[in-house]
């Protein structure tokens, strides 16, 4: 996919987008924005598929950039929380971003439970 | 001892080796090919385009595990009305070494199916030497029950549940030993327990004197006057290799990738790649007012088989936080919630035994795989999510969670669950299915207008090829596949090495005398 946003800028709404995906989970789990992701985000690149890749990316540029701006005039990175959150429920019902968020969360998920100290707090609970 | 592993990661100059059979994949097939072939006294190698791992490399998380053996990452997916991943191992030992252990024989309303649609089956694929082979392979591979005491409460909920419906349950018959419930089979055993191909099968081919070049993908079939002379491809070191094949090439690298490889080398003949058959899997969550940690218990112990005959199945999963969490619904704050409250969610999954028949292609150098299930398959999506529905809330969970695009998103009553199954999304881009058992692509049979290879498992128009995995299969099982791989592909390989099938020869595989008159 040609690039819509310079790099930089695209990984910046991808990473609201993650973080606004899953938020903080109760008072044991860290939200998926508070992770440190540079390792996942090497090796999802080597080794995930194009058309996955792509995917992500197409949610990246509809829910972080296309819907926030359609929305509250601003991209994801530059919402509240709130405002995120209102963003992700109006998209989840949109005939084409649906099933790209749907990508975005299996990938959020992906990352979030990759991560040690996630998988042990969450395997005690 | 010869050399018995070669590992293509480090294989950086070219190299020819030398066979009287070379197998091409590693999986249930390749693994069961070899071990036949070389108890019979012949020099195998077997090329694989995964690698070797030890228990100790098996991840905990379902993104490394993906990341590191499953065949692009597990996001293989099917073009067609929904899109839906279908799912395969990259490593020595193929899917076996992260599967979910389940053990089916070979159905026989299946195979009779089979010599009734085609009568030069029954003296092809004998049904007494089947049973014969499969009780000598669970055997090997330790098939036994569920213990009870490992099964954990997403297997013991299902047993209530089914009880209350009525419905034919039972503890899963896996190959393990010694399991600790755990609940990492699809990530891989990291103690071992699992006794996957690799271990089994396979380390039984070693010891009888074959040879594993791991870590090379092969990607064509040399064919010299109309027979199979050799297989080429390139190791991850970036080296070409070469092995020559005196006697056969038999090809087990699963429903897709073999039809893939005679399609790149350019053997075109019968309907290769087409008829693919699967089971798409859907899944239904649940909550439960006890904590019921589905992480924690064998993977998948219980199944659900009394509407088997009506093509559906119905199994406990145990996957990685990961997957169970991408499956609870919402986003963002809701999302959150249903994840703080991940310890009492259960996943329930239903494999249906589609009507759908898709294909494998080539095109510009990429394997396209096309598949749509029919009106009547999401009939059955629906109907088995509803019997998964009211099975879960029998067994106790206060409300569940379809998972459908389009339909309610939790309910606690069981007649909402009857009138999703009326009225609920006729569309399949609505649910959310996946696909691990694939079959059929190179369809066995006695016409070869119809079919890929001969009953003999050899290919119609070139000699010395013989094809091996469930891509031979007349049609798929509606039950798990790998024992009934391992069985037929010990009968490829033993017409491979030109061995009859005689009664000396299987009182040896299975262990105790058959009598004369079962055997052809
Ligand atoms: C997650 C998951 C869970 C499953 N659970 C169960 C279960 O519980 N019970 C059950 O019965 N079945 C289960 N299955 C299905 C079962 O594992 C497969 O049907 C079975 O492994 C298929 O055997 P196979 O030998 O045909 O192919 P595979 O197991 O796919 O093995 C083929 C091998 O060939 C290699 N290969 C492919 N192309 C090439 C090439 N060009 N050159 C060299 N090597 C190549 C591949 O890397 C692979 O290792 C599951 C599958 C998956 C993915
Ligand atoms: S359930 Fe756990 S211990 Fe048992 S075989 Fe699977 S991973 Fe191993």
């Amino acid at each position: 996919m040609p690039a819509v946003l310079p790099r930089p800028r695209e990984n910046r709404c991808r990473d609201a987008l993650l973080g606004a995906l899953l938020p903080g989970v109760g008072p044991t789990l860290p939200g998926l924005g508070q992770l440190d992701l540079s390792a996942f985000w090497q090796r999802f690149e080597a080794a995930a598929p194009a058309h996955l890749r792509l995917g992500l990316r197409l949610a990246v540029v509809g829910a972080a950039v296309l819907a926030p701006v359609l929305l509250y005039g601003r991209t994801l990175p530059a919402l509240t929380e709130d405002q995120r959150d209102a963003v992700l429920q109006r998209a989840a019902g949109w005939p084409l971003l649906g099933p790209l968020l749907d990508v975005a969360k299996v990938v959020a998920c992906m990352a979030y439970f990759a991560d040690a100290g996630v998988q042990s707090a969450a395997r005690g609970q | 001892m010869a050399q018995q592993r070669i590992d293509g990661a480090t294989q950086r100059t070219a190299l020819t080796l030398q066979a009287d059979l070379v197998v091409v994949g590693s999986g249930p097939a390749g693994s069961a090919v070899a071990r036949e072939a070389a108890l019979a006294g012949a020099r195998v190698v077997v090329v694989e385009a995964g690698r070797w791992l030890r228990p100790d490399e098996f991840a905990l998380s379902a993104f490394d595990s993906m990341a590191g053996y499953y065949r692009a990452m597990g996001a293989q997916v099917v073009l067609g009305r929904a899109p839906m991943p279908y799912v395969q191992g990259k490593m020595v030992g193929g899917s076996s070494p992260i599967n979910g252990a389940i053990c089916w024989r070979l159905p026989q309303d299946v195979h009779s199916a089979w010599v009734a649609a085609d009568p030069g089956l029954a003296q092809a694929l004998p049904w007494p030497v089947l049973e014969a082979l499969t009780d000598a392979i669970e055997q090997r591979l330790n098939v036994a029950p569920t213990d009870q005491a490992v099964a954990g409460a997403k297997n013991l909920l299902m047993a209530r549940g089914a009880e209350a419906m009525g419905l034919e349950h039972r503890p899963i018959r896996r190959n393990v030993q010694g399991c600790e419930g755990l609940g990492r089979c699809l990530q891989g055993c990291p103690k071992g327990r699992k006794l996957s191909v690799d271990a089994t099968l396979l380390a039984d081919a070693e010891a009888a004197g074959a040879l594993v070049l791991s870590a090379t993908e092969i990607d064509g079939i040399e064919v010299e006057r109309g027979r199979a002379v050799a297989v080429v491809g390139r190791s991850d070191g970036g080296a070409r290799v070469r092995v020559v094949a005196r006697r056969a090439v038999v090809v087990a690298a699963s429903a897709i990738q073999s039809p893939v490889l005679l399609l790149q080398s350019g053997l075109t003949h019968g309907p290769v790649g087409q008829n693919l058959q699967c089971h798409p899997g859907v899944s239904l969550s649940g909550t439960f007012a006890e904590p019921v940690r589905m992480w924690q218990g064998a993977t998948q112990g219980h199944e659900v088989i009394g509407l088997r005959d009506q093509g559906l199945k119905f199994e406990a999963l145990g996957f990685d936080l990961a997957i169970l969490a991408s499956r609870l619904p919402g986003f963002g704050r809701p999302f959150a919630r249903e994840l703080a409250a991940m310890a009492h969610q259960l996943d329930w999954g239903v494999a249906v035994r589609a009507q759908a028949r898709g294909r494998v292609r080539r095109w510009a150098g990429r394997t396209l795989v096309t598949y749509s299930p029919t009106a009547q398959d999401v009939a059955q999506f629906r109907k088995g999510l509803r019997v998964l529905g009211e099975m879960m809330l029998a067994a106790g969970a206060r409300h569940v969670a379809l998972g459908v695009r389009g339909a309610p998103v939790r309910t606690e009553r069981v007649a909402d669950l009857h009138a999703f199954e009326r009225d609920g999304p006729t569309s399949p881009a609505a649910y959310t299915a996946a696909i691990t058992h694939m079959f059929s692509t190179c369809k066995m049979g006695s016409d070869p207008r119809y079919s890929v290879v001969g009953p003999d498992f050899a290919h119609h128009a070139v000699r010395g090829l013989y094809i091996a995995d469930s891509s031979v299969f007349p049609t798929h099982l509606g039950v798990n596949p790998q024992i009934a791989i391992t069985a037929i592909a010990t009968l490829c390989a033993r017409r491979a090495v030109g061995r009859p099938l005689d009664a000396a020869w299987l009182t040896a595989r299975a262990g105790h005398p058959l009598p004369l008159e079962s055997t052809p």
